[in-house]
């Protein structure tokens, strides 16, 4: 696998970039596993999720090329050896940029669900047992 | 890995079927999407289908329930992305039948104000006096509708200039009708009341649609839309009335043609306006299928 080299030119902050929407994080943390093509992103993104968030060769690609147009990802020049895979396969891999704003919506999320802990009735040994008496009514 | 390609060499005859009307699908999505990603989506396809049908016929059917309803969900967005210069075509659009009918509309009160068998025809019907007076401020708010795809396009979203538009909403109802303050103010009020409502729902209309755009367009984009949304409502009233008021009119009988008063109406201004609002009733179709107003693709939603 290609190690993924930092990008360089004007890049976006990458701190203003989140909240990204699930399926987007998804795919961006499957690659940051390593390079993948189209089938096994779908594949690593349902068991990643436990089947929650499934994605369709068209949803799949549709956010591929929203991910590859704001160079949050970006097509792999390694090729598969011909004899295993498909040759004409396409991978892709987690730019500079897309590693920088999965960090930044990581920290995002945590700065959340430590606020969500820390409100009264929310503690997550409180959780388990169903919502607090005052917000049942959701 | 390997395995996909392996099997899908020697695929079975009910593999090849599905996957190759699949291919014919992909012509759902828009040229530049299947060039680029096209082979791919087969590719996926492909590969999730020989896994389904390592396990069973029923998974089978449910993966290409779901492919299908995925390339539903997925294919018009994307094509109503690929179509963003539709508002320009619309734009254009509305700003030739704006001019056509507010030129046709003039002449049309040219033709009838000052025409002395004008009080007894519109006497005699209603629906020419309603007609009349709805094509004539139609024309005017829709001309002020133009002004405002104009200025927006020039100027952008700012608050200046929807307060400009606002006096010159106002200007253009006093040079239009403002004579009939003096000579017939309950008519003056009537008209502006008519006025005044017109434009308040073309301008909830653009709203309307500015805001809808606006989640996934720029600013000045948004607002020339609504714009655009705007003088169509205004236009639409046009069409429909100067429609109205053409058959009621019946220019083969109608005394006032019939008595050669009035210039005859084959080819004129006001059925070149009645043909291209008529046109702008079909370009606001092809807007929604495809403007932007329901597209937002994977990019922007994550760059809300």
């Amino acid at each position: 696998m290609a190690p993924i080299q930092p990008d360089t030119g004007n890049q976006p902050d990458p701190e203003t970039m989140p909240p990204l929407p699930p399926a987007a994080f998804h795919i961006l943390l499957t690659l940051g596993m390593g390079e993948r093509h189209g089938y096994a992103i779908m594949q690593e993104v349902k068991r990643l999720s436990d089947g929650r968030v499934r994605l369709g060769p068209g949803t799949l690609y549709r956010m591929l090329k929203g991910l590859l147009d704001d160079g949050l990802i970006a097509e792999s020049d390694a090729r598969p050896d011909p004899a295993h895979d498909d040759e004409r396969r396409r991978y892709y891999r987690l730019t500079d940029l897309g590693q920088r704003v999965v960090r930044a919506e990581i920290r995002r999320l945590a700065r959340l669900v430590t606020y969500a802990q820390a409100m009264p009735g929310w503690q997550s040994g409180q959780l388990s047992g169903g919502l607090p008496a005052s917000q049942e009514g959701w | 890995m390997g395995r996909f390609l392996r099997s899908s060499r020697r695929a079975p005859a009910q593999t090849s079927r599905l996957l190759r009307l699949y291919r014919l699908a992909l012509y759902l999505y828009p040229a530049t999407f299947r060039r680029a990603f096209g082979e791919e989506l087969w590719q996926t396809a492909r590969d999730a289908h020989e896994v389904a049908l390592a396990e069973s016929a029923w998974t089978v059917a449910l993966l290409w329930m779901a492919i299908g309803a995925d390339l539903l969900r997925s294919a018009l967005p994307e094509r109503i992305n690929a179509m963003r210069r539709a508002l320009l075509l619309v734009a254009v659009m509305t700003c030739i039948s704006g001019i056509t009918s507010v030129f046709a509309s003039l002449n049309l009160y040219l033709l009838e104000d000052a025409n002395p068998l004008t009080t007894a025809a519109f006497g005699s019907s209603p629906l020419l006096r309603v007609s009349y007076d709805a094509a004539y401020l139609s024309a005017l708010v829709a001309g002020v509708g133009l002004c405002a795809i104009v200025a927006y396009a020039a100027f952008g979203a700012h608050a200046a200039v929807a307060w400009v538009l606002a006096v010159l909403a106002l200007l253009v109802a006093l040079a239009g009708f403002g004579g009939l303050l003096a000579r017939a103010p309950l008519s003056f009020v009537s008209l502006f009341a008519a006025f005044a409502g017109l434009t308040l729902l073309s301008v909830f209309a653009g709203w309307r649609v500015a805001g809808r755009l606006r989640r996934s367009n720029s600013q000045r984009r948004s607002a020339v839309a609504g714009a655009c949304a705007g003088a169509g409502v205004a236009l639409l009233v046009n069409a429909l009335a100067i429609t109205l008021h053409t058959l009621a009119l019946n220019p083969v009988s109608h005394p006032l043609y019939m008595q050669g008063q009035i210039p005859g109406t084959h080819l004129n201004a006001l059925l070149i306006g009645m043909v291209l609002d008529l046109a702008l009733l079909a370009s606001y179709g092809a807007c929604l299928l495809l403007s932007p107003i329901a597209g937002r693709s994977g990019s922007q939603q994550r760059s809300r």
